[in-house]
């Protein structure tokens, strides 16, 4: 490997971030100050001088303060990290060994497994006593740091999630952990595994964990603004959207914008916003057979969720689902905008730095494995029902740009705040031919399961399939409960 | 004129700093080359010393295939020896060029008793015998990312040797082409191998 040309970029880099966060930071204490002028100027007719110290003084002491607590929270490096988000650490003990060899007594191995469960560690006196499942995925990342001439990292998993997903984080070589989720070492090939592997040992390679925790303590600077004016919001139910989660109401369908307003921390997710996007998405995407179509399609969704980030920036003067309760006056609009365009410009960072370290990492894997292995860790994402998300982790919106596919944290795939390239680019990048013939086949497949749902539906005489196709997807979508019922059964039952 | 002089100076100060980096790169990357090498040696050493458990625990079930484990033992007797002899350094080559061969001599011996573990079920399904096999398989990985790690190492160093400016730095201080490992049945890996299933 070519280390020194990478530690060049990687300075360069480095720098590149410093540099663009003290240019947002003045950016924003610049039109801090500025509105506050004007306000001082139209409404008292002077500049008080304290006032514009006092507000550069606020912003920059939010911004210090936040990227610092950050730094401190992360200065115990990567192991501190991965117990953050509950991961299971795969412990060999060699504690005893010594006394054992002092005592005369030759450690012999024995077939029956001695592993010791607990809710931070899986231990093992030996490597080989661990569950296959374990071992497999060790030998894997023994053999990957053989290749790439790397110290091994420290091994984690992250029992409860079933999607297909991992990352790489630490302060230097000997901090390093790899953190994979129990549905990538229990869905993926032997093949898969050694390219999603690869593909963290490419992260090492590239000193990405390291910047991803530089990156960490930037955007926390940023956010910290975004967060607390966003909770002053949400003070006395003045977000809808918030509010509704709270209540029963859960008929609502986030599609339509405020779906896409779910890019703040204080809101993971919900489960419920996801399926109704994969829904409407497979309602649109249903009938595709050419790869063209797929592209298009792609395109469409790019510049449709471009022009509602933008819209966000309109979303104060013109949102009128803003409860009147909330303390809403022209104190914290300010802030909320100000803070929204530097959490707007935190993920912006976010999604340009991490793009390109992705499809380099993907490359730096095939080469660690001389094979296109990665090619069917894409796959498998692909095909998995869950995908790449992760569903158990709180805060997960700091660390979403460590892993190695979209965490389901952001807009998703393609939008301005991805935080990675879709799985349709990495796939065509590493082999545009073998994915161009996968993506036919997946929609081949997915037109033949139509067939099958029309067969049935037509078979029980539920009603006009015409009719059915031209609406979405959406299960609560008819008026009459009866169709709804028999609806819901020929999905349950075709699947 | 004075202004000539002190240019001078200062071209002169910059190609010895250019010198000087460009020779510590090609002394580090040499060093990971040979460090990459070692590597193989270690991967090498850990089959060696998997081999005779295995062949033991095999003996039990294969009281017919006396030749097969006698070939293991000798090959991996013999490759051991070769490497803990004095004259295994990187350095050389006729050395190494027996040694790999021993190695290839192993590696085929390693095959044709794998070949065997498969037709005797009983012995297949023995456990110690899966482990060992699995061990054997996991370290044969490891043997294949080592070499691929070297001959990596390899062509970085080469390549950082032969660019244009560095050639005139490797030339002048004797910074001789590393080789990348060559196996003597280059042929006959490249074909796939026929498997008679009859």
């Amino acid at each position: 490997m070519d280390f020194f040309a990478a530690q060049r970029s990687r300075t360069q880099r480095s720098l590149l971030l410093y540099g663009l966060f003290f240019l947002i930071v003045f950016a924003h204490i610049a039109v801090a100050l500025g509105v506050m002028a004007l306000l001082l100027t139209l409404f008292t007719g002077g500049i008080y001088h304290w006032v514009l110290i006092l507000v550069a003084v606020w912003t920059i002491g939010s911004f210090v303060v936040g990227s610092f607590l950050e730094y401190r929270r992360l200065k115990a490096g990567g192991r501190a990290i991965a117990q953050r988000v509950g991961a299971v650490r795969l412990f060999i003990d060699h504690s005893q060994d010594t006394w054992e060899h002092s005592q005369g007594v030759a450690h012999q191995h024995q077939p029956v497994s001695k592993v010791r469960f607990s809710a931070r560690q899986i231990a093992v006196r030996d490597e080989r006593d661990f569950p296959p499942v374990y071992r497999r995925y060790y030998e894997i990342a023994q053999q990957l740091a053989i290749a790439s001439g790397l110290r091994m990292p420290i091994l984690y998993v992250l029992p409860e999630e079933q999607g297909i997903n991992g990352f790489v984080a630490g302060r230097h070589s000997q901090d390093m952990v790899l953190v994979v989720t129990q549905g990538a070492l229990d869905k993926l090939s032997d093949e898969a595994l050694y390219g999603l592997i690869g593909h963290e040992y490419g992260h090492i390679l590239h000193g990405d964990a390291t910047f991803n925790l530089q990156l960490m303590v930037v955007l926390a600077g940023l956010q910290l603004l975004y967060d607390w004016s966003d909770s002053i919001n949400n003070f006395g139910s003045g977000y809808k959207v918030s509010y509704q989660n709270t209540q029963q109401n859960k008929q609502q369908n986030y599609f339509d914008g405020s779906f896409n307003d779910a890019v703040n921390q204080s809101n993971p997710l919900p489960q419920k916003a996801i399926d109704s996007h994969a829904r409407s998405t497979e309602a649109q995407t249903a009938n595709f057979t050419t790869h063209s179509e797929w592209v298009a399609h792609w395109q469409n969704q790019s510049q449709s969720q471009q022009s509602s980030a933008k819209s966000q920036s309109r979303w104060l003067q013109h949102n009128d689902k803003f409860n009147s309760q909330a303390p809403r006056n022209i104190w914290t609009l300010l802030i909320h905008g100000l803070s929204f365009s530097s959490m707007a410009s935190a993920q912006l960072i976010k999604h340009s730095f991490n793009r390109e370290r992705e499809l380099l990492a993907d490359a730096t894997s095939v080469q660690l494995t001389r094979s296109p292995a990665i090619m069917e860790t894409l796959k498998a994402i692909h095909r998995n029902a869950l995908g790449s998300r992760l569903t158990g982790i709180a805060d997960i919106n700091g660390l979403s740009h460590f892993f190695f596919a979209s965490s389901g944290a952001d807009l998703g795939d393609v939008s301005w705040f991805a935080t990675h390239p879709s799985l349709a680019e990495r796939m065509s990048a590493i082999n545009a031919n073998a994915y161009h013939d996968f993506a036919v086949q997946v929609a081949k497949e997915k037109r033949l399961n139509q067939q099958k749902i029309k067969e049935i539906y037509e078979q029980r005489c539920l009603g006009d399939w015409g009719v059915i196709v031209a609406n979405s997807l959406s299960k609560n979508k008819f008026a009459d409960k009866d169709i709804n019922n028999k609806f819901n059964d020929v999905i349950v039952n075709s699947t | 004129m004075k202004m000539f002089v002190w240019l001078f100076i200062a071209v002169v100060v910059l190609i010895v700093v250019f010198g000087v980096s460009v020779f510590n790169k090609l002394v580090r990357a040499r060093n990971q080359a040979k460090n990459g090498f070692a590597q193989i040696d270690v991967q090498l050493k850990r089959r060696h010393d998997l081999i005779p458990n295995l062949v033991e625990t095999a003996k039990r079930y294969l009281s017919h295939e006396e030749e097969t484990l006698t070939r293991v033992i000798n090959a991996r007797n013999h490759a051991q020896s070769l490497q803990d002899s004095t004259k295994h350094q990187p350095d050389s080559l006729e050395h190494m060029a027996l040694f790999a061969k021993a190695e290839g001599m192993l590696s085929k011996a390693l095959g044709k008793f794998s070949a065997v573990v498969e037709a005797y079920p009983e012995l297949k399904a023995d456990s110690m015998i899966k482990e060992l096999m699995d061990e054997l398989t996991n370290t044969e990985n490891r043997i294949g990312f080592a070499r691929q790690h070297y001959n990596d190492s390899v062509m970085f160093y080469n390549n950082d040797r032969e660019v244009f400016p560095n050639n005139l730095v490797s030339t002048t201080f004797g910074f001789r082409p590393l080789s990348p490992l060559v196996f003597e049945d280059r042929k006959l890996i490249a074909q796939a191998p026929v498997v008679d299933m009859g």
